[in-house]
């Protein structure tokens, strides 16, 4: 009770025991399937046995998890990797620039990844990060928070279904290179609606019934304080899935962030089968035929939102502040936000900001940043539109055009509102506070 | 491809898919429903139904004695033959008959009862229809004919009801003849009802928890199962419902719903008598058995202590209307341990509830249950003037801890610098502790403010107005740095030289930068202070130290100070002042004196006007020759400073740089850049004229704007500045009154609701991290508070304390350090306030690096003890500012009231420094047929003892206990008496035999040994003697402290022994003070104190006290006792009263013709009995035996000082009020020719005419005027001496009174009688003579 944060409990370890317990299950069947499917190193040694290695050790580590005692065990994440880790990749800046590489690695590695055996070497690997990170205490309390579990599954079901898209493509992809017909083409069985679907149906809802109780009594309902508008929690956080939009909310006003994204957001999707020209890829896998529609979905999903979820739910803590996995959430982190609004960028060399506050003195004061915004709006998507997209505007026509280029700007508001944030610790590029208009 | 035959997936793998889902979801129901099922109250309300069981199981083998089951088979054989015999009896033929007929009558008698119930329904509904016809206005005939209904109806019933009187009264006589022949068996068959009846109580008690039969064991057990458990089950929620006590749940308040009494079920069950029901103990096992046998009862099963205070329905707090969460707090709605919220008392028992009951603390429930430890802060709540909860003739100390943390907090003034706010806009919320108004402004804005109520606390330091007088600058400094190193008992706090936080380098520049500060301070104060004019002896007047020290030790100083000269005295209410020679200035031209010391002494006032220190009338007077003049305080002044020289006080030497830049930092910190404030501090010139600047920067400025050239006086200005800053800073003047600094404004935060701050607004810093390395005194057991707190956990888990390694008192020691460590490693409010107060500072550690030295943190350290900081802590913790609904608010009537805000004033004004308030108690052993009862002596009154079991009723001596002893190695069983009185006399140190190691006890109440006839009964005055061993307890009085040490003083230096005259000379008990005197007079006499009584060696000093404060503490006296107050009606002023008296005695042949009730009265007080001993009636006292002789009061003030039937109780018999006094008994029962003339000898009714006679006195001397009686036999008076020689005190040696006391009033003393009465005058003088 001494020690508020212990990092090794006998709880922890005995947990821990099991997890290690479930992967080595995992990695043995994975050895019968190598065993089945692999075949043989160069000199003749099945590629299963280094599976049989690794199964072997799984189970000793789990072994040992479950007979030690806490003082003196051995198996903990390195406190030099957790403060390296807390240093240097504690900042928003290079956890969204890490996340948008990831998808352009994950898009251009993609025939590598696919591989089975390499996708289970990565789930491994992961599965290991998070069992070894799991000895730290501080890893445990953001991870392990009833509501935040879901959180966790989620990032590898994303990546689950991310690999199967990518897996399907890449195949598809090479099957058209190479004349073979599509795999959907070769696997086009029709089912009954009954038993088929409607029996399978039956049986998932009992099963989903079923895990989620089994959930409701794991894990108990974590409830907080009793709500006060006088003390609100720090950090206050939205649901789970609206964390993405709260971490716009650090870039932008209110009602950008919160009424005007979330609007064309909605909006956007819907008219994405109205702007789409692209007859091919339709009803199958593939990545070369919509290669940019992909591209663009990926990076609006993965880098803008499920990325921005997972940094809101364990990254952003008291007074939102951005905290390390491996770092307590004290509420006395400070980090410096002296941000300026663009006008005071501009009017700085030119004499100082005009003052005064009629509406025509505040168009003066923020007439850099209105410019700078209606020619981004406005000039930019006939400018893209003669150049870079010049194939785009001739296919899709004026209106399609205009609808698609401005969405397109919509989305690439938000990193580049963040890069300029970071770089130049740009507030707002127009502020009108006495209106309640910032942008 | 078209859809075929053929199925996607294999239906039978599908099937057993399907099947075992469903056994999964199956499971998972089952599953849902056992954890609901799970909760953790089922097996405690379980194990409390066999408890239950157990219990009855015990009273039934109980009942069930041997003689019980032969009485019980006795009486059955008596009823068998009994009904055998009425069997034959019933079939004579002409009893069968009978009870046929009595069986006919019956069912005749139920027949026409149901005729008449239906007859009368219809009756109703026809009168009914009546009232309907009349209600809507039908015309007459209408009504009529539904009137006419009615009547048919009643006839109806009438007649019915006719047939079922005959028919009842018919039956009645039957029955009474059946009884006749039943009666026996019936009466058998009661007899054994009354027998069992206990029996059959216990055991159906025992029936409903162990069904004797399988079914409605069965019934029992359904009962339990899920969802029939939902239909009022024996197992269920206990819960209740407080809709006015809300709470408030983040920002809603709701109504309260306990549930603790789930498991806590026995928490209000009390035995008879109103001991709980169920002792909480630890017994040895789990077995209930083990339980009923030992009689100890664990949590959750016992029952809360103090149930005379707490949860039965007689008690204040009734569980059904208080609830349990209001005062433990913790989740009320919670079932299981830990919703509850339960909190543990210390980091070990943390452990062992982890291991138990998987306890661990959830910090999102905002009101945890309170740790034991702080189980008293939560009646702060309700209780906001907190003296009840301290002083309570009731309870007793309900909450002591919390009690002592705000006399702490009184003593300490924290109220100084932390407000705590005791209203919001007129709405008491909480203990009120503010500083009264300092400035007339702002007295006159809160009186025309009606929503705002003025503080009440005086500034707890001394003035510091006219410092300069009293002492010097280096004096100042040195006394401030640290001021326990020239008195360790101060309760100054220190603010300077902390430095445990601090590297060794910060620490040397620190004392640089603080030894300017306070050369800065003494600069500011002494040129600050404002002159005075001190008083002086009359010229030429040496004044003698000897004698000094005398007076000093007998005029009552030591009833708050200590001093090392006079040894054995215990009081600190005053500071200990053994050491103030070294400190106050003395006379430049007679080091020997000082002025101000004198001053003080003589005249608090005059220094420190709102001092509590009281005016102690060291007048001078005239000494017993007559011709030298003494001057009491001249002579204390001497006394004092004859301990030693002034002491010698180095201060550090000004560092001109540091003090430069200690300018040029507060300089920076107003609106001046760095340049120029380096530029104003080395040019001197400030450059703004005096009148333009405001703030402390008006130290540094000129009258005109020009700088300053004399470096001297530049440096001098410097430092004023400083110190002004630093007194500012330091907010002195939260305790000391300063001239300038009137209108300052507290420095530190309000605490008023610092019970529920956010603790996330707590600024811990790095305190953590200090506590790992320091913390910990050097050179003790520990290097750092966190290796104390891990050993102390460690020894706990390791039994140190079972195996007794630890002392009780060691446990409660670390465990309570372990205790705020672990909270403030968890940042909550008890861990921050406990190193708060063990060192402010160390907040400061590694920060000072960060942040300038003026931000540096201020709060000085206090003198205080570890378990006085838990004390503080508790009463801090429990101000929340958020009061409940007022009903809930203890609101005390008007005596209660009084009572508590007069004790609020006893300790303020320390009056039980001198007088003893409530009585010393003694419990001892005793064999009941040793104790003596006390004798009526012939000389006793009847009509006195009635008038004493009137003001003084009897008191219940016997606890009730009995104890076994070894009396002559005989095992003997002695019962327990508990008495009120004063130890009269000790064991002899030297005596060995236990047997005649003896204390003796005088009496002061009226005592009851036993009840009924067989009682005895001991009068005040009584004297108790037992043996040592059979000494149980004894709890010394409240008050008075002083004086029992000055009886013991005056018994060696005055009295040769004599305990009643020392008592005589010092200040009297308070017992029974409002049955005394009338409340006019005692406030009177509390503002304006006059002497009253010519034995005591000191007089009632002149306390600093508001009108209002006297009015309280006069009504005060008459409240605790349950006496009349504020007024009170003395019937003897009064003309009806007197009329009445006359013609009684007129028709009683008490008065003769020609005599009137108060002329004869005026004789009987003027004849040659009270003036004796008193002045009265223009006589002055006369001292014919100065061995002999003792001065009474004076009696003229008898009339507007005493309530009539104490005076009367006094004349009766003086020794039953006061065991001590020499009043004389004077009116003997038998003493019938004392006054043979005067109301016909009678004594009883010159007592009473007496009495009248002194409560009409000024009325006398008016109309009668001085009056000389002499009864015509002129018996000697001695010989009216009590026969029960209670007071020989007469006989004894008297006091130096009149050397000593006040002369005030000499004009109505003649010098000579006061040469006369003090018997030791020659030593006295020949003791100033060796002086000259």
């Amino acid at each position: 009770m001494l020690n508020p944060h212990p990092d090794l409990t006998a709880s922890v370890l005995i947990g821990l025991g099991w997890y290690y317990l479930i992967l080595f299950g995992m990695n043995l069947l994975w050895t019968f399937r190598s065993y089945k499917h692999d075949g043989e190193f160069r000199n003749g040694v099945p590629k299963a046995s280094f599976w049989a290695v690794v199964t072997a050790v799984l189970l000793m580590t789990s072994a040992y998890h479950f007979t030690y005692p806490p003082d003196g065990f051995l198996i903990f994440m390195p406190l030099w990797f957790k403060n390296f880790f807390n240093a240097y990749f504690s900042n928003p800046v290079l956890y969204f620039f890490l996340s948008v590489g990831g998808l352009v690695f994950m898009i251009a590695a993609r025939e590598w990844w696919i591989k089975p055996t390499v996708a289970w070497v990565l789930l491994n690997l992961s599965l290991l990060f998070m069992g070894l990170s799991l000895t730290d205490y501080d890893f445990r309390q953001i991870v392990g928070k009833p509501d935040n579990v879901p959180i966790v599954a989620m990032l590898f079901i994303v990546a689950f279904f991310t690999w199967i898209y990518f897996k399907r493509a890449v195949d598809n992809d090479r099957r058209m290179d190479e004349g073979r017909p599509l795999f959907e083409q070769e696997d086009n069985e029709k089912v009954l609606v009954w038993p088929d679907l409607v029996y399978t149906e039956l049986i998932c809802m009992v099963v989903v019934t079923a895990v989620l109780i089994f959930w409701g009594i794991a894990l108990q309902a974590p409830l907080e304080e009793p709500a006060s508008s006088m003390k609100t929690p720090n950090p206050s956080k939205a649901p789970w899935y609206f964390l993405g939009l709260q971490e716009m909310l650090v870039y932008f006003d209110p009602w950008l962030a919160g009424v005007v994204l979330p609007s064309i957001i909605l909006g956007g999707l819907m008219a994405v089968p109205y702007i789409d020209f692209n007859k091919l890829g339709n009803g199958y896998y593939s990545f070369k035929q919509r290669s940019f529609a992909v591209t663009t979905f990926l990076f609006g999903f993965l880098p803008l939102w499920v990325a921005l979820i997972v940094l809101g739910t364990f990254l952003r803590g008291p007074n939102w502040n951005f905290f390390g996995i491996y770092e307590y959430w004290d509420v006395h982190k400070v980090e410096a936000a002296t941000n300026k609004n663009l006008s005071q960028f501009f009017w700085e060399n030119l004499g100082g900001i005009p003052k005064g506050s009629g509406a025509l003195d505040i168009l003066l004061r923020e007439s850099p940043g209105i410019l700078l915004v209606l020619g981004y709006f406005f000039a930019l998507p006939p400018l893209l539109g003669l150049t870079v997209l010049r194939t785009y505007f001739a296919r899709m026509g004026v209106i399609r055009f205009l609808v698609f280029s401005n969405l397109i700007l919509w989305m690439a508001i938000l990193p580049i509102k963040m890069l300029l944030r970071w770089s130049f610790s740009l507030k707002y590029i127009v502020g009108i506070p006495e209106y309640f208009f910032n942008i | 491809m078209p859809a075929n035959d053929t199925y996607w997936w294999n239906q039978k793998t599908l099937n057993i898919v399907f099947a075992l889902s469903s056994v999964a979801l199956l499971l998972a129901v089952i599953v849902m429903m056992r954890k609901d099922q799970d909760d953790e109250w089922r097996p405690i309300q379980r194990k409390n139904f066999a408890l239950e069981a157990k219990l009855r199981e015990v009273e039934l083998a109980a009942i069930e004695s041997d003689d019980f089951k032969a009485q019980k088979t006795d009486l059955q054989a008596k009823i068998d033959s009994a009904a055998a015999a009425l069997k034959t009896t019933k079939t004579e033929a002409k009893n069968a008959e009978l009870f046929a007929s009595l069986d006919k009558q019956q069912r005749e008698v139920d027949r026409l009862s149901e005729e008449l119930k239906s007859l009368n329904g219809l009756r109703d509904e026809a009168r009914a229809k009546y009232d309907l016809a009349i209600s809507v206005g039908l015309p007459k005939e209408a009504t009529s004919q539904k009137f006419s209904d009615f009547e048919a109806r009643q006839a109806v019933c009438n007649e019915t009801q006719a047939l079922l009187d005959s028919a009842n009264a018919a039956l009645a006589l039957t029955i009474d003849e059946t009884k006749r022949i039943t009666k026996e068996h019936d009466e058998l068959v009661a007899a054994m009802d009354k027998v069992t009846k206990d029996e059959s109580r216990v055991r159906a008690a025992l029936e409903k928890i162990q069904p004797p039969s399988l079914i409605s064991s069965m019934k029992r057990s359904l009962m339990e199962m899920p969802i029939i458990d939902g239909f009022n089950s024996h197992l269920k929620i206990v819960q209740d419902w407080m809709p006015n006590l809300r709470q408030t749940l983040g920002m809603a308040k709701i109504a309260r719903f306990d549930r603790c009494r789930t498991c806590h079920l026995n928490i209000d069950k009390t035995a008879t008598g109103g001991f709980p029901a169920f002792p909480e103990g630890h017994p040895s096992d789990e077995d209930v058995a083990t339980w009923v046998s030992e009689n100890k009862f664990p949590q959750p099963y016992a029952t809360h202590s103090n149930t005379e205070l707490f949860c039965t329905a007689s008690s204040p707090h009734p569980v059904e209307k208080f609830g349990c969460t209001i005062c433990h707090d913790g989740q009320g709605s919670g079932t299981s341990f830990g919703n509850a919220e339960h909190t543990p008392d210390n980091p070990h028992l943390a452990d062992v509830w982890h291991e138990e009951y998987g306890y661990h603390a959830n910090h999102f429930w905002e009101y945890p249950m309170q740790p034991t430890r702080f189980a008293e802060s939560t009646c702060i709540k309700c209780h906001h003037g907190m003296t009840e909860l301290g002083v309570n003739p009731e309870f007793g100390a309900t909450a002591p801890k919390a009690f002592k943390g705000y006399q702490l907090i009184q003593k300490y003034g924290c109220f100084g610098c932390h407000e705590i706010h005791g209203q919001d806009a007129g709405v008491a919320i909480g203990p009120d502790l503010r500083i009264e108004p300092q400035t007339a402004e702002e007295t006159a804005r809160i009186a025309s403010d009606p929503t705002q109520v003025a503080g009440k606390f005086r500034k707890v330091g001394p003035s510091l107005r006219h410092i300069a007088s009293k002492t010097t600058s280096s004096w100042i400094q040195y006394w401030t740095e640290i001021p326990s190193r020239y008195r360790p008992t101060t309760k100054m706090p220190q603010f300077f030289d902390q430095f445990e936080h601090l590297s060794e380098a910060d620490a040397a520049h620190t004392k640089t930068l603080e030894t300017v500060e306070l050369a800065g301070i003494a600069h500011v104060l002494l040129g600050n202070s404002q002159p005075i004019d001190l008083l002086k002896p009359t010229e030429g007047y040496t004044a003698d130290s000897e004698r000094g020290k005398k007076l000093f030790t007998e005029r009552g100083c030591l009833a708050c100070h200590q001093h090392g000269a006079v040894p054995g005295t215990t009081a600190d209410f005053g500071p200990n002042i053994s050491d103030i020679h070294q400190k106050v200035k003395r006379n430049p031209d007679n080091p020997a004196f000082s002025d101000w010391l004198y001053t003080w002494i003589r005249e608090p006032q005059r220094y420190h006007a709102r001092t509590r220190m009281p005016n102690l009338y060291l007048d001078a007077y005239m000494d017993v020759d007559g011709t030298t003049s003494i001057d009491p305080a001249a002579d204390i002044t001497a006394f004092l400073l004859s301990q030693g020289a002034p002491g010698d006080f180095p201060v550090g030497e000004v560092d001109t740089v540091e003090l430069d830049n200690l300018v040029s930092l507060f300089l920076r910190k107003g609106r001046f850049s760095k340049e120029k404030a380096e530029e104003i501090v080395k040019s001197g010139a400030f450059g703004m004229k005096k009148a333009d600047v405001v703030g402390d920067e008006v130290a540094l400025a000129t009258e005109d704007g020009s700088p300053i050239t004399d470096a001297a006086e530049w440096h001098n200005r410097k430092l004023e500045f400083v110190g002004r800053k630093t007194i500012s800073r330091y907010g002195c003047y939260a305790c000391h009154d300063m001239p300038g600094f009137e209108t300052a404004r507290p420095i530190g935060v309000a605490l008023q609701d610092w019970g529920r701050k956010d603790t996330s607004k707590l600024g811990f810093e790095h305190v953590e991290e200090f506590l790992h390395h320091h913390g910990e005194p050097a050179g003790g057991k520990f290097s750092s508070t966190l290796e104390r707190v891990e050993e102390a956990t460690r020894a706990m888990s390791a039994g140190q304390d079972k195996n007794g390694d630890m002392t009780p008192e060691e446990v409660d020691r670390e465990m309570s350090t372990a205790f705020f460590f672990e909270s403030l490693q968890h940042h909550g409010r008890p861990g921050f306030i406990w190193q708060k107060l063990r060192g402010p500072r160390t907040y400061d550690f590694e920060k000072t690096e960060t942040k300038g030295y003026d931000e540096r943190l201020r709060m000085p350290k206090f003198p205080l003890k570890e378990d006085e900081i838990e004390a503080i802590a508790t009463f801090v913790l429990g101000l929340i500012a958020e009061p409940p609904a007022p009903q809930y608010i203890y609101t005390p009537d008007e005596r209660a009231k009084n009572r508590l805000e007069g004790e609020f004033l006893l300790a303020k004004y320390n009056c039980t420094g001198c007088h003893v308030v409530d009585l010393p108690q003694v419990t001892f052993a005793t064999k009941l047929d040793d104790i003596t009862a006390t004798e009526m002596t012939p000389a006793d009154h009847e009509n006195g003892l009635a008038m004493l079991l009137k003001l003084r009723p009897p008191h219940q001596a016997l606890t009730g206990e009995v104890r076994p002893y070894v009396v002559d190695d005989e095992k003997v069983s002695l019962s327990i008496a508990k008495l009120h009185g004063f130890i009269a006399s000790k064991p002899d140190p030297e005596e060995e035999d236990p047997e005649l190691r003896e204390y003796g006890f005088d009496v002061w109440e009226t005592a009851d040994f036993g009840t009924g006839d067989t009682a005895k009964r001991q009068l005040p005055g009584h004297k108790v003697t037992f043996t040592e061993k059979m000494l149980v307890d004894y709890q010394a009085g409240r008050g008075g402290d002083f004086a029992e040490w000055l009886v013991e003083d005056l018994m060696k230096t005055r009295t040769g022994g004599n305990r009643s005259l020392a008592w005589q000379a010092s200040p009297p008990p308070l017992y029974q003070e409002g049955f005394k005197v009338q409340t006019p007079w005692l406030y009177q006499f509390l503002l304006e104190p006059t002497k009253l009584r010519y034995t005591t060696v000191l007089r009632m000093p002149k306390f600093n006290m508001s009108e209002k404060e006297a009015q309280t503490l006069a009504n005060y006296f008459a409240a605790v006792d349950g006496a009349e107050f504020p007024y009170q009606e003395q019937a003897p002023k009064d003309a009806e009263y007197l009329a009445a008296r006359e013609t009684d005695l007129v028709h009683e042949g008490f008065l003769k013709d020609g005599e009137t009730y108060l002329g004869e009265s005026w004789k009987a007080l003027n004849g040659p009995l009270c003036v004796k001993c008193h002045s009265l009636g223009g006589r002055k006292f006369k001292v014919s035996d100065p061995v002999k002789d003792i001065q009474g009061p004076n009696l003229n003030v008898v009339q507007n000082r005493l309530r009539a039937d104490w005076v009367k109780l006094w004349l009766y018999k003086p020794t039953w009020i006061t065991p001590y006094t020499s009043m004389p008994l004077n009116y003997p029962k038998n003493n019938l020719t004392q006054f043979p003339d005067l109301f016909g000898g009678d004594p009883d009714v010159q007592v009473t005419a007496t009495r009248d006679a002194l409560l009409n006195y000024t009325r006398l001397m008016e109309d009668i005027g001085p009056t000389t009686y002499a009864p015509p036999a002129a018996t000697p008076v001695d010989g009216a001496t009590p026969a029960d020689g209670a007071a020989p005190a007469v006989d004894a040696v008297p006091p130096d009174a009149a050397a000593a006391i006040d002369q005030a009033d000499s004009s109505s003393f003649p010098p000579s009688a006061k040469a006369e009465l003090s018997s030791d005058s020659s030593s006295v003088a020949a003791a100033n003579g060796d002086n000259k």
